[in-house]
């Protein structure tokens, strides 16, 4: 019963239980059936709550979630392995952009975002010791598309109740922060918490494939500035294949949720 | 409205009065001759969406021997979806009928 919505539970858990009940009358087979046609009922009825805004939002859900996660791994990177007194601050500060984020105040978390990227771009991009071609194309990726996060966030907030409980999703990242960092130029730590999430993503693909959808433009800019970086050496790992993939397991259900929310009866 | 097999019949064990889901599944199968057999999962689903869209209505939750119910009544409108569906149905049949028995009768010549 677990898989379907409180609402739901509250108002006909005991009920559905008492039928499933009914219906097994013993039989282990019966059982299994009855226990699977919930199961499914449940993530169908997740799902359907999921799609009811529409595509649109649904994607821009994506791109708020996605700047959150490179928010987090901007900010463990920082707090993991602080490169300067400078990068602790920023690192901070991130921290509580996320924390606002993660509670609700999506426009307060955007506005910071989208000015703190600003800054990480000029100060990057205004560098002298490296051309500006290649500052570019290796800074570029992850921080833009956070960028287009935070824009998403002030233009299109998500609409959905503010909520400290959120902030729980705080402590796999003070977690990760304690792990020994490694020598990934992205900072091992934030590719820990990207796969972690990634893989609770995949568990609840099946009734919410925004987060899914984040991973994977995420996963997208890593790739693209792993496969830049190693151009040279033409060594590229096979994970980077998944990238892509991800992104469109995580778009071809949200099209079938599209699909299913047409079709009811 | 378009109703598929499971919503049919499941609004369909309804017309002779209010029931409890186990036997709305119950007599689902029964009117469908065996070929409907709904889970609790699929039942409740289908009932959610006929209640949003005014086909039943839900009673009052009871309890009788221990077990959690709800009797769901069939509404003027659930009545009238079901009737155009029925009358849907039959004319599908009909249609194909009326073309198979003449095929029927010059094979059997």
């Amino acid at each position: 019963l677990h898989a379907y919505p409180r609402e739901t539970r509250r108002v006909r858990g005991s009920e559905m239980l008492s039928m499933a009940l009914d219906a097994c009358g013993g039989s282990k087979l019966l059982f299994a059936r009855e226990t699977t046609s919930l199961v499914v009922g449940g993530v169908r009825e997740r799902a359907m709550i999921t799609a009811q805004p529409g595509t649109r939002r649904l994607v821009a859900d994506a791109f708020c979630q996605a700047a959150v996660l490179w928010t987090a791994a901007y900010a463990l990177q920082g707090l993991a392995t602080p490169a300067s007194h400078a990068r602790l601050i920023g690192s901070v500060i991130a921290t509580l952009l996320l924390a606002c984020a993660l509670v609700g105040y999506d426009r307060i978390a955007g506005i910071a975002g989208a000015c703190g990227i600003t800054a990480i771009l000029t100060i990057s991009l205004s560098s002298q010791f490296t051309p500006l071609a290649i500052q570019l194309r290796y800074f570029g990726a992850g921080p833009c598309l956070a960028l287009a996060g935070f824009v998403v966030m002030i233009r299109a907030p998500r609409p959905r109740p503010r909520d400290a409980r959120r902030l729980l999703w705080l402590i796999p990242l003070a977690a990760l922060v304690l792990l020994p960092a490694g020598h990934s130029p992205l900072g091992w730590n934030s590719v820990n918490l990207l796969e972690v999430v990634s893989a609770y993503a995949l568990i609840r693909l099946a009734d919410d494939p925004r987060l899914v959808i984040a991973c994977g433009l995420l996963w997208v800019t890593i790739a693209y500035t792993i496969i830049y970086s190693s151009l040279v050496t033409h060594t590229h790992p096979t994970w980077i294949v998944g990238a892509p993939l991800l992104l469109a397991v995580g778009a071809v259900r949200l099209r079938s949720m599209r699909r299913a929310g047409v079709a009811q009866h | 409205m378009e109703l598929r097999p499971p919503s049919y019949f499941a609004l369909a064990a309804l017309i002779d009065g209010p029931l409890h889901g186990y036997a709305i599944a119950q007599r689902a199968r029964e009117l469908s001759g065996g070929r409907v057999r709904l889970s609790t999962g699929t039942l409740y689903a289908l009932l959610k969406r006929a209640l949003a869209e005014s086909l039943v209505v839900a009673g009052e939750p009871y309890v009788v021997d221990g077990r959690h119910r709800r009797d769901y009544t069939l509404t003027p409108a659930g009545t009238a979806v079901l009737a155009a569906e029925a009358e849907h149905l039959a004319h599908a049949a009909a249609a194909v009928t009326s073309r198979l028995r003449p095929t029927a009768h010059a094979v059997a010549a």
